[in-house]
């Protein structure tokens, strides 16, 4: 086995980049952005020294991607395995390879479905793993991160995250807001009050409503 | 006479029948051998030899009888439309009196030839067996025979001068100008309609309704919407109303009086479309300014017209609905002093019996009515003044309650009480906040019971035995127990001083005070426990009471733990120092305090605080009601403080030789108010979260709103949830993973096992 993958490892060597996936080549790669103290896991500086090689800032939704495909537990950090699993997948293992595969990364981010799943990963991976709920302020980053440009209520949404007393987000109420920025227009019409809208959301209506002047309907007066 | 058939001569025979029945139908003096004979004749010419001659005799008759009601018509209609009426009418109680007659006279032939012939009645239901049936002319008894030649020879050529005559008579009656003697002949005739097709099985009223009922009800509706019209130019709404309920008084009358039973409804539907719904818009304009008057007459008038309509009452009810708010909330907007919360019932009970007593007189005490002043009311009860802020009818209503239960120098009598408790269950009734009501209740029954403040325990109990009435069991559980206990600790005190006496017998110290003591269960009683800044020490004076009263209970009961509330207990102190002895009843702190001047006449704040183990700023508030009341005074004047040095007052005088310092922790603060409102909220989400949670895990599966549905439906009895607060609770046991969204659908929640 290791002369096999040895031999391999220098014959690619001498033909080009666009040779076959090497475990082995992808191990020693991972291993140039880890200390010695702890050989298997990549950590904030060596997290830097990758995004700086492959020419991507760290705050780049690409890299959230790259995230999800190795599945990685902790923002700023990869592990071995992590490593392993992702760059596999992607059959990447060198720099070249990785920047070649960015953009078909990018375009992941626009099939409906897998973006949900990178969505609701996000929240995971962002979060503090001492607390069960998400932190206002990177929570604010995340949505930014993910909603940002294709939401158009963005900009509202973070205003009224701004005045309002909330200082977490939960889970649910981060994968309904998903939700929301997919299925309600612009202008609220098809909002039911009454449905099953966290009531974080039903806020956010009577609170933009009123921004926009036509706040009749008040939760108070609604049933209580 | 043989009742052998024979032969018989027809010719012969019809001749002298005919002649008979001629003078029958006429009325003539037939005498009773003719009849005899001539009935006899009847028989032999059915049963004639060798043959029967039944239908030759039918054919005759039926021949006879045409001509005879031919010539009739002739008479009547020569009479001229003036009295045409008057000579149908007589022509016809002849006639039909007559062929009365007839038919009896051929009883023969109509029982035995005729019956036979006759289809029977299945037949009829179920229809004729064979085709041809139909094109046979069925033979009829002879007085159905002698009706329906009457319809066709006489009704049908005379039917359209006939019924116009007989609108203008009921036109002439309705304006009042109608004379008794038409009256008769009216009412005649038109029961000749009814009365020549009576004999048939289906359809009996076809050719009254077709010929009479038809046009006339067409007729009234005319009249009807004119005089209507001619109302509404020249009066006001109540003398619109009055004269349409007199007309619809009369037109009954006139229906009984003129028409078939089977009228009357149409006539009345009649009259109301053209008189009422109509003009229905109006009206409910009308109804608006009438209830905001009050204006019980034009009311009493108004619900009768409206009433029959499908949608007549609605708008008033919602009317109704809004004004007994509006009244509402202006009798108890402007509530202000000590006693709000009487104030506030019992101007909440004016309203709601005013209005009761409005809805029975004026609309019969319609359900509708009754329902839209609960609905009235209980928006009023549980108005929230401004929004966030907790409507205040459930501690109101409980302090109304508190100050009726409570021992009270007013001269209320005890009958008067009771019915004041017995009616607050009204008001009781609409609280939505029943949870909170009882919070507060239970706190305030506390007091009462801890500080012997209830005037009466029967009182106490009938009020609690209404409240499980109106809420069951479950909402007045903790207050029976809290019953229960005090019954049972007076049990207990007996016991305790029996034992005492048993220990004296047997040489052992007398513990030299009264004691008596309450022991109260944790859950029911509404105590929290005393926020004690430290071990309080209790005066030696009582130390070995306690003591005892341990050793006594936990032999009674073994595991059970005491904890002793000293602030909710009092004592009597006999004061010996001054010119008169006086009995003073203490709070304990400040009976500790007292105690310590047996050593001393002066003692400095600090030194005082430090005995009785409680922080200087405890200290003071039992000391400011002790110097109020003038039997300390301190040194220096002005705020107390560590330094302070308290003196006994050894010129203290007083009228009274027994008497209460009030202490300053028994009166109820608004933080208090505010405590129980947040405890209720408390225990609400709890309520709201296992609820959903015992719904969740019978259903597994369930959709938002019917979770919501189900929410409500449970916690209706005891408080009105928001929507939001559901939602917030579901929304708290998604995150802790009780229940979750389903995958497919975004409304719909599983329950997680």
């Amino acid at each position: 086995m290791d002369v096999e993958s040895a031999r391999r490892y220098t014959k690619s060597e001498d033909v080009s980049s666009a040779s076959s996936f090497s475990q082995k080549r992808c191990i020693s790669w991972f291993r140039e952005y880890t200390m010695p103290d702890d050989p298997d896991m990549l950590g904030p500086e060596g997290m830097e020294k990758f995004c700086e090689d492959i020419g991507v800032e760290p705050e780049n939704v690409v890299m959230l991607v790259l995230a999800y495909k190795m599945n990685a537990r902790q923002m700023g950090f990869f592990t071995l395995s992590e490593w392993m699993k992702g760059l596999s997948e992607l059959q990447c293992d060198s720099i070249a390879k990785v920047q070649q595969k960015l953009e078909h990364l990018r375009n992941l981010l626009s099939e409906a479905q897998t973006f949900k799943g990178i969505y609701r990963y996000a929240y995971d991976f962002a979060r503090d793993k001492d607390q069960r709920s998400m932190d206002m302020e990177t929570a604010k980053v995340m949505l930014q991160l993910l909603l940002g440009k294709h939401w158009p209520l963005f900009a509202q949404f973070a205003q009224f995250l701004e005045q309002s007393k909330y200082k977490v987000i939960n889970k649910d109420q981060w994968c309904n807001i998903l939700e929301f920025s997919r299925t309600i227009s612009h202008d609220l019409t098809n909002y039911d009050l009454d449905g099953a809208w966290p009531v974080m959301l039903d806020e956010f209506v009577e609170w933009l409503k009123i921004q926009r002047g036509e706040g009749v309907t008040s939760l108070e007066s609604r049933g209580s | 006479m043989s009742l052998k058939p024979k032969r018989v001569d027809f010719s012969q025979t019809w001749d002298i029948l005919q002649q008979t029945v001629k003078g029958v139908i006429t009325l003539a003096d037939v005498p009773r051998s003719t009849w005899n004979d001539r009935f006899t004749d009847v028989y032999s010419l059915c049963v004639a030899y060798p043959e029967p001659l039944a239908d030759r005799l039918y054919d005759e008759t039926k021949h006879f009888l045409d001509d005879h009601v031919s010539e009739l018509l002739l008479g009547v209609s020569k009479q001229g439309d003036a009295s045409l009426l008057q000579a149908y009418h007589s022509a016809w109680t002849e006639y039909s009196q007559g062929i009365d007659y007839l038919h009896q006279l051929y009883l023969y032939l109509n029982q035995q030839h005729i019956k036979k012939q006759k289809t029977t009645e299945a037949e009829i239901i179920y229809g004729a067996s064979c085709a041809a049936a139909a094109d046979y002319q069925e033979q009829m008894e002879i007085g159905e025979l002698g009706l329906d030649i009457w319809k066709r020879k006489m009704i049908t050529p005379l039917k359209e001068s006939l019924v116009s005559l007989l609108l203008a008579g009921i036109h002439g009656d309705r304006l009042g100008k109608a004379r008794h003697a038409t009256t008769d002949v009216i009412c005649g005739v038109i029961q000749s309609f009814v009365r020549v097709e009576e004999y048939k099985k289906k359809g009996q009223l076809d050719l009254y309704q077709q010929i009479f009922e038809e046009p006339f009800l067409e007729d009234s509706g005319n009249f009807y919407a004119r005089e209507a019209s001619e109302l509404l130019q020249k009066s006001d709404v109540s003398y619109y109303m009055e004269q349409v309920s007199w007309r619809f008084s009369q037109e009954e009358l006139r229906c009984q009086k003129f028409l078939h039973s089977s009228s009357a409804p149409k006539v009345r539907q009649c009259c109301q479309e053209k008189m009422v719904a109509a003009h229905l818009s109006w009206l409910h304009t009308e109804a608006d300014v009438m209830i905001e008057n009050e204006r019980r007459r034009d009311l009493s008038f108004l619900y009768p017209l409206l009433r029959p309509l499908p949608s007549g009452l609605a708008p008033l009810i919602r009317k109704l609905t809004a004004h007994i708010t509006q009244q509402g909330l202006r009798a108890i907007g402007t509530l202000q002093g000590d006693n709000v919360h009487t104030q506030f019932v019992e101007s909440m009970l004016d309203v709601h019996t005013k209005y009761y007593e409005l809805i029975k007189a004026v609309f019969k005490g319609d359900q509708a009515f009754i329902s839209a002043l609960d609905k009235a009311c209980s928006a009023v009860v549980n108005h929230q003044p401004a929004s966030r802020q907790p409507a205040r009818a459930a501690e109101l209503l409980a302090k109304y309650c508190d100050s009726l239960l409570k021992k009270s120098s007013r001269g209320t009598t005890e009958g008067d009480v009771e019915e004041k408790l017995a009616r607050s269950i009204t008001v009781f009734k609409y609280v939505d906040d029943k949870d909170v009501f009882q919070k507060f209740y239970a706190r305030m029954l506390a007091k009462r019971l801890i500080h012997q403040q209830s005037q009466s325990m029967d009182a106490e109990e009938a009020m609690i035995d209404r409240l499980k009435q109106a809420c069951g069991y479950e909402f007045t559980n903790k207050l029976h127990r809290m019953f229960t206990d005090m019954s049972v600790s007076a049990d207990l005190n007996t016991k305790f001083s029996s034992n005492l006496r048993e220990r004296e017998g047997q040489g052992q110290k007398q513990l030299g005070i009264g004691f008596g003591v309450y022991v109260l269960q944790a859950g029911a009683w509404p105590l929290g426990l005393p926020p004690a800044p430290g071990p309080f020490h209790v005066p030696q004076q009582l130390e070995q009471s306690i003591q005892a009263f341990e050793t006594f209970y936990h032999a009674q009961f073994s595991g059970r733990k005491l904890t002793w509330l000293h602030p909710l207990c009092q004592g009597e102190l006999k004061l010996n120092y001054l010119k008169r002895p006086y009995l003073v009843t203490v709070q304990t702190y400040q009976m500790a305090l007292l105690l310590l001047f047996e050593q001393c006449d002066t003692l400095p704040c600090k030194e005082a605080a430090m005995s009785l183990g409680v922080s200087q700023e405890q200290l003071e508030k039992h000391v400011v009601s002790l110097i109020d009341c003038k039997l300390l005074k301190k040194s220096p004047d002005g705020e107390l403080g560590e330094e302070t040095t308290l003196m006994l007052n050894l010129d203290y005088s007083n009228k009274r030789t027994k008497f209460r310092v009030t202490a300053a922790l028994q009166r109820e603060g608004p933080q208090d108010a505010e405590t129980t409102h947040r405890s209720v909220d408390h225990d609400r989400k709890l309520y709201l979260q296992a609820a959903i949670v015992r719904i969740m895990k019978s259903r597994k599966l369930l959709r938002h709103n019917q979770l919501v549905q189900e929410v409500l439906g449970q916690s209706k009895i005891t408080f009105a949830p928001s929507i939001g607060m559901i939602k917030k609770c579901i929304e708290a046991l998604i995150d802790k993973q009780y229940i979750e969204r389903t995958a497919n659908s975004s409304d719909e929640y599983s329950y997680v096992a």
